[in-house]
C-alpha cells in the first residue's frame, strides 16, 4: 500500500490541488480517496487500470469535500477587475475561441512561474465544477472520450461537450486575464 | 425622495427580509446558509441600482423598500449615514456583482471554433498524444496540449507534507482496526473434560473443514496473485509513460546463449527486463512475488539494486521476451485485444530448462495447474484457464504456434489423432512475430 501512495502521491496531489484550490484540502481527500480505494478494494475490476479508478474516486471525494466546506468565494477585490473595460476585455460578442489566437505559452516557458501559477489556479476556480474536474481529469489521465464516460459513468456526448467547454472556458479566462494585464502595463 | 422616514433607519430595516430558500429570478443558484434578500427586496435593490441610487426614479411599489435599502447603505441623498456601514460596502458589493456576471457570462458563451473542437477531439481520441493526431490539426492539438501542461504544472512552491504517506497508511490502518471486544465472562475451560471436548470438537471441524480451507487458500493465493499482477500492471504503465510507450528492457541485446539466465547480468537474463521495475522503483519485489511460488518469501528478501533475481526459481513471472528486435509497445493491439506481455510462471521453461520435453498446453505451476493469469499490453488482466490464447500460445515462440496450429486444422480435416509432438526449447528462440506472445523465464 506504502508504494501505491507513493507511486500516486505526486500526480493525485497535484490533480487534488488544482481541482481543490488548497493544499491543506488535497491532502485530505488524498487520504479519503486512499481509504476509499482500501475499503472499496474488492469492488476493483482487475481488467482495468488502477490509475483512473483511483482519480475518480479522487474526483468524487474533491467534489464531496468542496460542498462540505460550505464554500464562501471570496472575490479578491482589491485586485484589478480583469478585463472590466480594458483593452480586449471580454465582450459578448466573442463567443467563439480561436486557440490559434490565444497566447498560451509553451510547456517550457515560464511554467514554473509563480504569476503564471496564480493566474492558472485562478482561472481553474472559476470554472464550474463539472467543466474543472473533466478538464484536468482529462489532462492528467489522458483518457479516451469512451474512457472517461467510463469512469464517470456519464454519457460519451456529455463528455466531449463538456470538455469542449471547459477548454473554451479556460482559454477565454486566460486571454481575458492577458488582455487586462496588457491593458494595466500599456502606457497611459 | 429625500424626507426622513418617520422611525429611521432601524424601523425601515425591519420591513426588510432574508429567505434563505427562495429565488425567484433563477438567475443564480444559492450557495448554503447565505442569507438572501427577500424576492421584492431584491427587485426593489436592483430598480435602486438601476435607477442610479436616485430613489425619485424607482417606480413608486417599490419605492419604499428601495428606500430602506438606501438608509440601510448610507447612500440616500441628504439622508447622511443613517447606520454605520463600511463605507467601502456598495463598490464592493457592485464589484462582486460585476464579477460574478462577468464570470458566469464567460461560461456560458465560451466556445471552441470547430477546428479546435476537432482539433480536441482527434487529441483525446490519440489519448492526448499529439503524434496521433492528423498531421492538418496537429498544430492546434500542440496548442491543446499547452493548456493541459498550464492545468497539470505543479503550483508554484507546491511542496505536501512529507508524513503524507503514514499519516494515509495511519488513517487506514484506524479504520481497519476494529477495537478488540473487552473480555468478560467466566474462563472458557474449567475441567479436564471441557478441553478433552472440545480437542474432539476441533479434530472433527478439521477434517470436515481441511477440504475447504484448502480451497480458499488457493483462493486466496490466486487473488493475492492477481493483485499483484493488478499492481505490476500500474507499475509498468507509469514506466511507458516515462519511457516512450516501452516496455521495461534492462539490455536490448542476448550476450549469452540462453534468456533463461537468470542473475547472471542483464545481457542473459530476460527476468532482468522485468526486474528493471523493482530495481527503478516502479514496483516493489512483493509485488513479484506470487505466493504459490514456493521461493516467492525468499525473492521478497532479493536486493533490488542488484539487478536480477538470484536464481530462476525465484521467479514468480515471466515476461514476454524482451531480446527480440520485435518489441511490444505498451497499449499496442494486434486485433481486438491487446497481446499478452507477462503471465505466472512458465511451466514450459521451468522444464526446458532441466532438459525435459515440454507440453505446450500445461498450466503454470503455481496456482496447482489451474491455469495462469496473465496481463495485457494495456494493463488489463484476465485469468486464463489455457495457456492458448486464441492462435498464440503464450509459452511458446510464434514457429511452435503454427505447428500447433497445423496440427489442429490436420486433426479437423482428417479426423485422425495426430502423431505425438515433442517440444523442447533451447533457450536463445526469440518472437518473430510482431503480436505473438512469449515469455520467459
Amino acid at each position: 500500500m506504502r508504494t501505491l501512495i507513493e507511486r500516486h502521491q505526486p500526480d493525485l496531489m497535484r490533480f487534488l490541488t488544482r481541482l481543490t484550490g488548497e493544499t491543506a484540502g488535497a491532502e485530505d481527500v488524498f487520504q479519503e480517496a486512499f481509504l476509499q480505494a482500501h475499503v472499496a478494494a474488492h469492488t476493483f475490476d482487475a481488467e482495468r487500470r488502477f490509475r483512473p479508478w483511483l482519480f475518480t474516486i479522487a474526483a468524487n471525494k474533491a467534489r464531496d469535500y468542496l460542498r462540505r466546506r460550505v464554500r464562501r468565494r471570496t472575490l479578491d477585490l482589491s485586485a484589478p477587475m480583469d478585463g472590466g473595460g480594458g483593452a480586449g476585455g471580454e465582450g459578448p460578442s466573442a463567443s467563439f475561441i480561436d486557440l490559434m489566437e490565444v497566447d498560451i505559452p509553451a510547456p517550457d516557458a515560464a511554467l514554473q512561474r509563480r504569476e503564471t501559477s496564480v493566474k492558472v489556479q485562478g482561472i481553474l476556480d472559476a470554472l464550474p465544477y463539472t467543466l474543472r474536474e473533466i478538464l484536468l481529469l482529462a489532462y492528467f489521465q489522458r483518457l479516451s472520450y469512451v474512457q472517461i464516460a467510463d469512469e464517470l459513468g456519464i454519457p460519451l456526448g456529455t463528455v466531449k461537450s463538456r470538455l469542449h467547454s471547459a477548454v473554451a472556458a479556460f482559454a477565454r479566462l486566460w486571454k481575458a486575464k492577458a488582455d487586462a494585464q496588457a491593458a494595466r502595463e500599456a502606457p497611459e | 425622495m429625500t424626507g426622513s422616514r418617520g422611525g429611521g433607519a432601524a424601523a425601515d430595516r425591519s420591513r426588510m427580509t432574508f429567505e434563505p430558500e427562495h429565488h425567484p429570478r433563477g438567475s443564480s443558484r444559492p450557495r448554503n446558509d447565505e442569507p438572501r434578500l427577500s424576492a421584492l427586496d431584491e427587485l426593489a435593490f436592483d430598480a435602486l441600482i438601476d435607477a442610479g441610487f436616485d430613489l425619485s426614479m424607482v417606480p413608486d411599489s417599490l419605492r419604499e423598500r428601495a428606500g430602506a435599502i438606501a438608509d440601510l447603505m448610507g447612500l440616500a441623498a441628504g439622508d447622511g449615514m443613517a447606520v454605520d456601514v463600511d463605507s467601502t460596502l456598495v463598490d464592493r458589493t457592485l464589484a462582486s456583482i460585476a464579477q460574478a456576471d462577468r464570470l458566469s457570462g464567460s461560461r456560458a458563451e465560451a466556445m471552441l471554433v470547430a477546428a479546435d473542437e476537432e482539433a480536441l477531439d482527434a487529441l483525446a481520441a490519440a489519448n492526448f498524444h499529439v503524434d496521433g493526431v492528423n498531421a492538418t490539426l496537429r498544430e492546434r492539438a500542440g496548442v491543446l496540449m499547452r493548456v493541459g501542461a498550464l492545468v497539470t504544472a505543479p503550483r508554484e512552491g507546491e511542496r505536501c507534507s512529507r508524513d503524507l504517506t503514514d499519516r494515509t497508511l495511519a488513517r487506514i490502518a484506524a479504520t481497519a482496526m476494529e477495537p478488540p471486544a473487552p473480555a468478560v465472562g467466566r474462563p472458557v475451560f474449567r475441567r479436564m473434560a471441557d478441553v478433552l471436548s472440545m480437542a474432539a470438537a476441533g479434530l472433527l471441524a478439521a477434517s470436515v473443514l481441511w477440504p475447504v480451507l484448502t480451497s480458499w487458500r488457493h483462493q486466496s493465493m490466486k487473488m493475492t496473485c492477481g493483485n499483484n499482477m493488478a499492481t505490476v500492471a500500474g507499475a509498468m504503465s507509469t514506466y511507458a509513460t516515462d519511457y516512450r510507450e516501452q516496455l521495461p528492457v534492462a539490455s536490448a541485446s542476448l550476450a549469452g546463449p540462453t534468456w533463461w539466465d537468470v542473475g547472471n547480468g542483464p545481457g542473459r537474463s530476460n527476468s532482468a527486463n522485468l526486474f528493471q521495475l523493482p530495481r527503478l522503483r516502479y514496483a516493489t519485489l512483493r509485488d513479484f512475488a506470487c505466493p504459490g511460488n514456493p521461493a516467492s518469501e525468499r525473492s521478497c528478501r532479493c536486493d533490488a539494486s542488484q539487478g536480477d533475481w538470484s536464481c530462476h526459481a525465484e521467479v514468480s513471472y515471466s515476461y514476454h521476451v524482451m531480446f527480440s528486435s520485435v518489441k511490444p509497445q505498451w497499449g499496442e493491439r494486434h486485433g481486438d485485444t491487446p497481446m499478452v506481455v507477462l503471465a505466472d510462471k512458465s511451466p514450459v521453461v521451468a522444464r526446458s530448462r532441466l532438459g525435459q520435453a515440454v507440453n505446450p498446453l500445461e498450466n503454470s505451476p503455481n496456482h496447482g495447474g489451474d491455469g495462469q493469469w496473465v496481463m495485457r499490453s494495456d494493463g488489463s488482466g484476465a485469468w486464463l484457464s489455457s495457456p492458448q490464447n486464441g492462435d498464440d500460445n503464450i509459452w511458446m515462440p510464434a514457429v511452435v504456434d503454427h505447428a500447433l496450429a497445423d496440427a489442429r486444422a490436420e486433426m479437423r480435416r482428417s479426423g485422425a489423432r495426430v502423431a505425438r509432438m515433442e517440444f523442447r526449447l533451447r533457450g536463445d528462440e526469440l518472437p518473430t512475430e510482431r503480436g505473438n506472445t512469449f515469455v520467459g523465464p
